[in-house]
C-alpha cells in the first residue's frame, strides 16, 4: 500500500482509537465501582477493576493522539477529505474477491452453522469456497456470487421470520432438505455456466470431491473419534449415526 | 544434585518417549504434518500449532506437548520447500531461504539446498534445546524472587517490545495493537473482585474471551482472506533427485553456524519476535561477515545455512521465557501457551515448583522432534515437496472449516465462533494497515497478568508507586520501557540525529591515523 493512502487510513484509524479510548475511559467510570462498596468489600482506587482499563483507554488515547498528528504531518488528513468529495468509487476486482471471503465465513459462522445440520452447511460452504476461486474466472465468481447470495436472503428471510421452526415441526429436517435442494441446486447451475470448458469442468468435478471428502473425514474424526457434539447434527449427521453403530 | 537430577529428567523422558511405539507414530505424525503444513504457502507454523492444539485436549500433557513441538519444528523446517522449490516461502521464517535456496534450485542443486536447509535446521534446533535446558531452569529460580512489582513491569515490557519490533510501518502501531490486546483481555469477570467488565449483559462474556478461538482468529482468519484476495499462485516445482545430508559443507561453515544459532536463540528470547526476524538477521549477519557478498542472492551456502540455523534455534529461545515467565517467545509460542493452558500447565516461575520435571521434558521432546524433522526430511523430502501442485484456492476454503470447527470444539460454543470471525476480521485490517498481528495477541495473553499484578502491588504499597522505583529489577524495567517510548518520539531522533551530525563531523577534522 502507498505511503499517502496509508496515511489517510492512519488519520480514519486514529480518530477512531481516540474515540474509543474516550469510550473506555466514559464506560469506566459510570459502571465499574472505583471506591464503593462490590460484593461486601469495600472498594479503594487502587485495587478496583477499573483501575487497568482507565489506564488502557488514557494510553489508547496518547497513542491514537500520536498517530493522528502523524497522519496530519503526512498528508493523510488532506488526502481524507479528497476521496471524501471524489465521485470514483469503483469495485476492484481484489475488494470483490475480499467481499465474496467475507459472505461465505460470515453466512457459515452466522446463518448455516446455528441452524443447519453440520455436516451439509461444511458440505455447501466448502463448494460455494472452492468454486469461486479455483474455477478462476471475474464473470463466473460474479454469477456465482449473486446466486449465492440471493439463496442467502432467502434462508435468512426463512430463520429470521421463524418460518424453519414452523417447516421442522410439520417434518423432521424440512431445513436441512431445503438447503441441501439449495446445494444441489447451486451444483446444477455452476455446471450449467461452466459445461462447455473442459479445463473447467474438470476443476469443477475437483471442487465436488474436495467438498464432500473433507466433510466426511473431519466431521466423522471430530464426532466419533474426538466425540465433540457437533453445533447442529441434524438428517445427514443422524444418516452418519445409523450407518457407524451399524458397523460397530 | 540439581544438575544431575535435570540430566536424568532428561534421559528419562527422551527413552519414555522413545520406547513408546504411540508416541513415536505421534511424534512422526505430527512432525510429517509439520512438513507438510509449513511447505503449503499461505500456511504458518503458527495456525498449524493453533489449529493441532484444538484436536489435542484429549491426548496427556505429554503426549499434546510432543504433538504440537513435533508440528512446530516440522513446520519452521518445511517453510524452505516452498523456499528453495517455488520461490515462494512456505511460512515467513524461510523468506530469506529463497534468497539463495530458490538460485540454488535453478542451478540444479535443489537436492543439495534441501540437504542443506535439513542439516542446519536439525543443528540449529539442538542449540535452541541445549540453551532451553541450560537457561530455562535458571531464569526459573531467579523469577521466583519477582514479585507483582516486576511482574507488572515484565508484562508491559513484553507487549511494548513485540509492539516495538514487529511494526511494519509505525512503531507504535505495534503498541497500538498491544494495547488493543489488553483490552480484549479486561472482557469477562476480573480475577480479583470478579466485577464484570465490559460485558454488556451477555452472560456467554462473563468468563472472558477463550484464548484459543482468539488466537486462531487472529491468525487463521486474515491468512485465509489474504492468500485468496491476493490470488497467491504457485508455479512448477524444481526437480531433484535425492536430498543428503550435508554435513561436510555445513562443518566448513562451521562459524556460521554458530553465529546464527545465537543470534536465532537471542532473537526467539525476545518476546513475540519470531522465526522470520531471526532468519533475517542471521541472513544480514551472515553477508555482512562473508568473505564474498556479492554470492549471497545468487545461490550461496552460507545464506541458506545462517536463515535455517537461525529461524530453527529460534524454538527452544522462543520457549525460554514461555516456561519461566509465562511470555511467548513467538507468535507459535503463543499457541503453545494456550495448549499449556487446556492442559492446565501454569507456565511462570511457579513452574519448577509446580511441575518440577516439565522444562526437562519439553527439552526432551524439542530433542527427538528436531531428530524426527531431521529423518522425515532426508526420507520423505520428494514426496512432501507433491503437496506444492496442491492450489490454495482448494486448501484455504478446508482451513477455514478447520479453524471454524477448532474453535468450536474445545468448549464446544457457537459463542466462539461468533467472536472469532470478528477478531479475525479486524486483524486482517489491521494487518493490512501495518498492525502487527503478535502483540495484540501478546496482549491478550499477558492482559490478565498486567492487569492483577498492577493492583496487587499497589495493595501491598497501600496505594504507593514508590516501590515500582525502588525495586532495582523493576526500576530497570521501568527504564527500557520509558526508553523504547521516548526513542520514537520526533524531539529524541532529531537529538540524536544531532548527535551523530556532530560525531560524523568529528571524525571527518580529525582522521584517524595509521
Amino acid at each position: 500500500m502507498d505511503k499517502t493512502e496509508l496515511r489517510r487510513k492512519d488519520f480514519v484509524t486514529s480518530l477512531l482509537l481516540i474515540a474509543f479510548g474516550f469510550f473506555l475511559i466514559v464506560y469506566t467510570v459510570s459502571e465499574i465501582p472505583m471506591k464503593d462498596s462490590w460484593g461486601g468489600v469495600m472498594n479503594v482506587w487502587y485495587v478496583s477493576p477499573g483501575l487497568f482499563p482507565i489506564c488502557i483507554g488514557l494510553l489508547i488515547m496518547l497513542m491514537g493522539s500520536i498517530l493522528c498528528l502523524r497522519a496530519i504531518k503526512d498528508g493523510g488528513a488532506k488526502k481524507v477529505l479528497d476521496t471524501l468529495f471524489s465521485r470514483e468509487k469503483r469495485i476492484s476486482e481484489k475488494t470483490f474477491r475480499f467481499m465474496g471471503i467475507l459472505l461465505i465465513i460470515f453466512t457459515y459462522v452466522y446463518l448455516y452453522i446455528p441452524r443447519v445440520d453440520y455436516f451439509l452447511s461444511t458440505m455447501l460452504i466448502l463448494m460455494v469456497f472452492i468454486s469461486f476461486y479455483y474455477l478462476d474466472r471475474q464473470d463466473l465468481l460474479k454469477k456465482f456470487f449473486m446466486f449465492y447470495l440471493t439463496g442467502c436472503l432467502v434462508f435468512l428471510i426463512l430463520f429470521v421470520s421463524g418460518i424453519d421452526h414452523y417447516l421442522n415441526q410439520q417434518f423432521l429436517y424440512l431445513t436441512d432438505v431445503l438447503v441441501f435442494v439449495f446445494f444441489l441446486i447451486y451444483l446444477a447451475y455452476s455446471r450449467i455456466l461452466i459445461r462447455r470448458d473442459e479445463a473447467l469442468r474438470k476443476k469443477w468435478r475437483i471442487s465436488l470431491l474436495m467438498s464432500v471428502l473433507p466433510s466426511l473425514v473431519l466431521i466423522a474424526s471430530f464426532k466419533y473419534f474426538l466425540l465433540v457434539p457437533l453445533p447442529v447434527e441434524g438428517g445427514f449427521i443422524e444418516i452418519m449415526n445409523i450407518f457407524r453403530y451399524a458397523l460397530r | 544434585m540439581f544438575i544431575l537430577q535435570q540430566i536424568w529428567d532428561f534421559y528419562a523422558t527422551v527413552f519414555h518417549t522413545a520406547l513408546s511405539i504411540e508416541n513415536i507414530l505421534l511424534l512422526f505424525g505430527s512432525v510429517i504434518l509439520g512438513i507438510t503444513f509449513g511447505a503449503l504457502p499461505g500456511l504458518t507454523a503458527t495456525l498449524g500449532v493453533g489449529l493441532l492444539t484444538t484436536l489435542t485436549y484429549g491426548f496427556s500433557t505429554n503426549a499434546a506437548m510432543i504433538t504440537l513441538l513435533g508440528m512446530y519444528v516440522g513446520a519452521v523446517y518445511g517453510g524452505s520447500y516452498g523456499s528453495i522449490c517455488v520461490n515462494i516461502p512456505g511460512t515467513a521464517a524461510a523468506a530469506a531461504t529463497a534468497m539463495d535456496g530458490y538460485p540454488l534450485a535453478c542451478k540444479g542443486e535443489a537436492g543439495r539446498a534441501l540437504g542443506l536447509t535439513t542439516t542446519a535446521s536439525f543443528i540449529g534446533t539442538m542449540v535452541g534445546m541445549f540453551f532451553l535446558a541450560l537457561f530455562a531452569p535458571l531464569i526459573a529460580k531467579l523469577a521466583l524472587q519477582f514479585t507483582s512489582f516486576e511482574f507488572f513491569f515484565l508484562a508491559f515490557f513484553g507487549i511494548m517490545i513485540s509492539g516495538g519490533l514487529t511494526g511494519q510501518d509505525l512503531v507504535y502501531k505495534g503498541w497500538i495493537a498491544g494495547l488493543i490486546g489488553l483490552f480484549l483481555s479486561t472482557i469477562g469477570r476480573d480475577h480479583l473482585q470478579f466485577f464484570p467488565r465490559f460485558t454488556f449483559g451477555l452472560s456467554e462474556l462473563d468468563g472472558g474471551l477463550e484464548v484459543v478461538p482468539v488466537l486462531i482468529g487472529a491468525f487463521g482468519i486474515p491468512q485465509i482472506i489474504q492468500v485468496i484476495r491476493d490470488q497467491l499462485s504457485v508455479g512448477e516445482a524444481k526437480k531433484f533427485q535425492r536430498v543428503l545430508p550435508e554435513f561436510g559443507i555445513i562443518l566448513r561453515r562451521i562459524k556460521t553456524i554458530i553465529r546464527s544459532a545465537l543470534i536465532g536463540v537471542g532473537i526467539g528470547a525476545v518476546p513475540g519476535i519470531g522465526e522470520d526476524i531471526a532468519a533475517w538477521v542471521s541472513y544480514g549477519t551472515a553477508k555482512k561477515a562473508s568473505k564474498h557478498p556479492e554470492m549471497f542472492g545468487k545461490g550461496a551456502y552460507e545464506g541458506v545455512i545462517a536463515s535455517e540455523t537461525a529461524n530453527n534455534a529460534c524454538i527452544g529461545g522462543a520457549i525460554i521465557p514461555l516456561l519461566t515467565l509465562g511470555i511467548p517467545g513467538s507468535p507459535p509460542a503463543v499457541m503453545l501457551l494456550g495448549a499449556l493452558m487446556i492442559h492446565n500447565v501454569t507456565p511462570g516461575p511457579m513452574i519448577s515448583i509446580e511441575n518440577p520435571h516439565f522444562i526437562m521434558e519439553m527439552t526432551a521432546i524439542l530433542c527427538l522432534a528436531s531428530f524426527a524433522t531431521f529423518i522425515s526430511g532426508l526420507l520423505l523430502a520428494k514426496q512432501v515437496v507433491k503437496v506444492l501442485r496442491i492450489p490454495p484456492p482448494v486448501f484455504m476454503p478446508i482451513v477455514l472449516v478447520l479453524c471454524v470447527i477448532g474453535s468450536y470444539s474445545l468448549g464446544t460454543k457457537v459463542f466462539n465462533l461468533y467472536l472469532m470471525v470478528p477478531i479475525g476480521i479486524l486483524a486482517y485490517y489491521m494487518q493490512s494497515m501495518g498492525y502487527p498481528i503478535a502483540p495484540l495477541v501478546i496482549g491478550v495473553i499477558l492482559g490478565p497478568m498486567a492487569d492483577e499484578n498492577l493492583r496487587r502491588a499497589l495493595m501491598v504499597s497501600q496505594g504507593s508507586f514508590l516501590p515500582f522505583f525502588t525495586r532495582p529489577v523493576a526500576l530497570i524495567l521501568f527504564i527500557i520501557i520509558v526508553w523504547m517510548f521516548i526513542s520514537q518520539t520526533p524531539f529524541y531522533k532529531r537529538f540524536a540525529g544531532e548527535l551523530r551530525g556532530k560525531r560524523f563531523k568529528g571524525k571527518m577534522a580529525n582522521p584517524p591515523t595509521e
